[in-house]
């Protein structure tokens, strides 16, 4: 509850400096639109036929890209963590590209797949893989050995011991990668769709600065804000509370 | 359950406390290291071989010896109308190091304040948790009307982009001093400003250079993003305009500079913290 009123108390905060902003004239209205009429923007745009196309477009582009970079991006993390050869041959490629920031791969991707719906769904797939391959890898590295002897000692089997041990024993560190791969995804999504699309959320935005609609522009950015917010907010409490109950040490906010 | 400031930094803390695997000495860490760059090599010497078989498309994966040709090109003759391939870096470095000094500037002490007094948390808290959530990238064209198409613009997104990620992880790193340390040092008399410098701040460093790494690597992310909108000079610009004249190996090339000099500022960052805090052995998360 206390949360609760903080929030209040924090949204009432931005508002009143803003208001205080426009009241000042620090700005011209036309670049610096009055919170009113940013909602008005958003009421306009949402009676507007693209809007809906906009969303759908955005959130179809991000769920694909995202799943191919997460299942890739786990599958990944437990070869390298797990098969030696894996790890020899393909570690240090990783290494090398890890340090390339995603959107520093629009124009390649491009190149490779062509401005239409493939180029996006890579960018979004290769920003999600790479977080959440790296932290499945340390997970397998760091799972205690005496946790598989026990396993093989039960004669678990030896392809029993992915699905039973190894999985549920990295998955704190599964969810961690997950967890900071969709906040990037959605970053990527936004950069993709302002550099090079002719829809989508990121679209709308810069097509909005073309028109000098400074008060759509802000309400995208807005927009775009809570979708992370509340995603970020869902996955905690969702996978965090109920997947990782039972595991020791787990404490998340 | 509700994430705030805090849970992306208990995140981080969850990954780098994990003990290491095996303990290696340290010849077998460079036996390693050679052997990783051995391979890496074994694999462009296979890229090598099979475009000049013809089994690559040269347009889609020039060949290494290309992208290396391409490299004395841009250093020789510059790529687009002769800009110099140090002109780019430059230009890049400079924004992000102006961009990434004034977050760290405006981020650590308002963090330090605010993380010192819980009521300013709990009325900031919100505030800061969806500021970090904003994709600074969206920011851009507001920042472009705001302070023009020129450098001002793209300083601000980045200043804009750290500034979360440094104050929050600040915030985190004075919340969470060890309460021990804090009795302990009560218990010893201290005064409020000893306690301050002498036991809170030396015990926040760690996780403030930790918010200070992350905060670079944002950074680097949307420098290069924005240089792609609207720009000619800037590493993002220049693989852009290399992808536009059907370059591939300059955009290549781009690429692997962009990576090498993230990787080459992290490093310098590394330096930093361990020349500042020796007592604290860095616990690089790989």
């Amino acid at each position: 509850m206390i949360r609760r009123s903080g929030a209040l108390a924090s949204i009432a905060l931005v508002l009143l400096a803003w208001m205080l902003s426009n009241w000042l004239e620090l700005a011209p209205r036309l670049l610096l639109p009055t919170p009113w009429d940013v909602l008005g923007a958003g009421w306009a745009e949402a009676k507007g036929g693209r809007f809906i196309d906009d969303i759908s477009v955005s959130l179809l582009r991000l769920s694909a890209g995202f799943a191919i970079g997460a299942i890739t991006g786990v599958l990944a993390g437990i070869a390298l963590g797990w098969l030696t050869l894996a790890r020899q041959a393909l570690l240090p490629v990783v290494e090398v590209l890890r340090p390339i920031p995603p959107l520093a791969w629009i124009p390649l991707s491009i190149i490779w797949f062509g401005i239409g719906e493939p180029s996006k769904l890579f960018l979004i797939a290769l920003t999600g893989f790479f977080p959440i391959a790296i932290s499945t890898f340390r997970g397998v590295q760091g799972i205690e050995p005496v946790l598989i002897r026990a396993a093989q000692s039960m004669d678990i089997g030896r392809w029993m011991v992915m699905p039973r041990v190894i999985l549920p024993a990295c998955m704190p560190d599964i969810t961690t990668g997950l967890r900071v791969g969709w906040t990037l995804s959605i970053a990527a999504l936004v950069g993709a769709e302002m550099i090079a699309a002719r829809s989508g959320v990121g679209f709308m935005i810069m097509d909005a600065m073309n028109n000098g609609r400074f008060d759509t522009v802000i309400f995208g950015i807005l927009l775009l804000g809570l979708f992370s917010v509340s995603t970020d907010y869902l996955f905690s409490s969702l996978l965090i509370g109920r997947v990782l109950r039972w595991h020791a040490g787990i404490e998340m906010a | 359950m509700v994430p705030s400031a805090d849970s992306a930094v208990a995140d981080a803390d969850l990954v780098k406390t994990r003990p290491k695997p095996t303990k290696q000495s340290r010849f077998t860490e460079v036996r390693g290291q050679m052997l990783a760059i051995l391979i890496l090599c074994g694999w462009v010497a296979l890229w090598e071989a099979l475009s000049r078989l013809g089994l690559l498309n040269p347009f889609f994966f020039p060949r290494p010896s290309k992208i290396a040709m391409a490299a004395v090109e841009l250093a020789s003759d510059g790529f687009p109308d002769g800009i110099l391939v140090e002109v780019h870096i430059l230009a890049t470095l400079k924004r992000v190091v102006c961009g990434f000094l004034l977050a760290a500037g405006l981020g650590v002490p308002l963090g330090i304040i605010i993380g010192y007094m819980p009521a300013l948390d709990r009325i900031f808290s919100n505030i800061i948790t969806f500021g970090r959530s904003i994709a600074a990238i969206s920011i851009l064209p507001l920042f472009i009307a705001w302070f023009g198409i020129g450098e001002a613009s793209k300083i601000a997104l980045i200043t804009f982009a750290a500034f979360w990620v440094s104050i929050t992880y600040t915030i985190a790193g004075v919340k969470f001093v060890d309460p021990v340390l804090l009795r302990a040092a009560r218990s010893m008399d201290c005064s409020t400003s000893t306690i301050f410098w002498s036991v809170i701040l030396p015990a926040a460093l760690p996780r403030i250079f930790a918010g200070l790494k992350l905060s670079l690597g944002v950074a680097f992310l949307v420098i290069v993003a924005s240089e792609m909108i609207a720009t000619v000079e800037g590493l993002g610009a220049l693989i852009q305009e290399a992808r536009t004249s059907f370059r591939t190996d300059i955009t290549m090339l781009g690429m692997l500079i962009i990576g090498v000099l993230g990787y080459g500022l992290a490093c310098l960052l590394d330096v930093a913290e361990h020349r500042l805090m020796p007592w604290y052995k860095s616990m690089r998360a790989r």
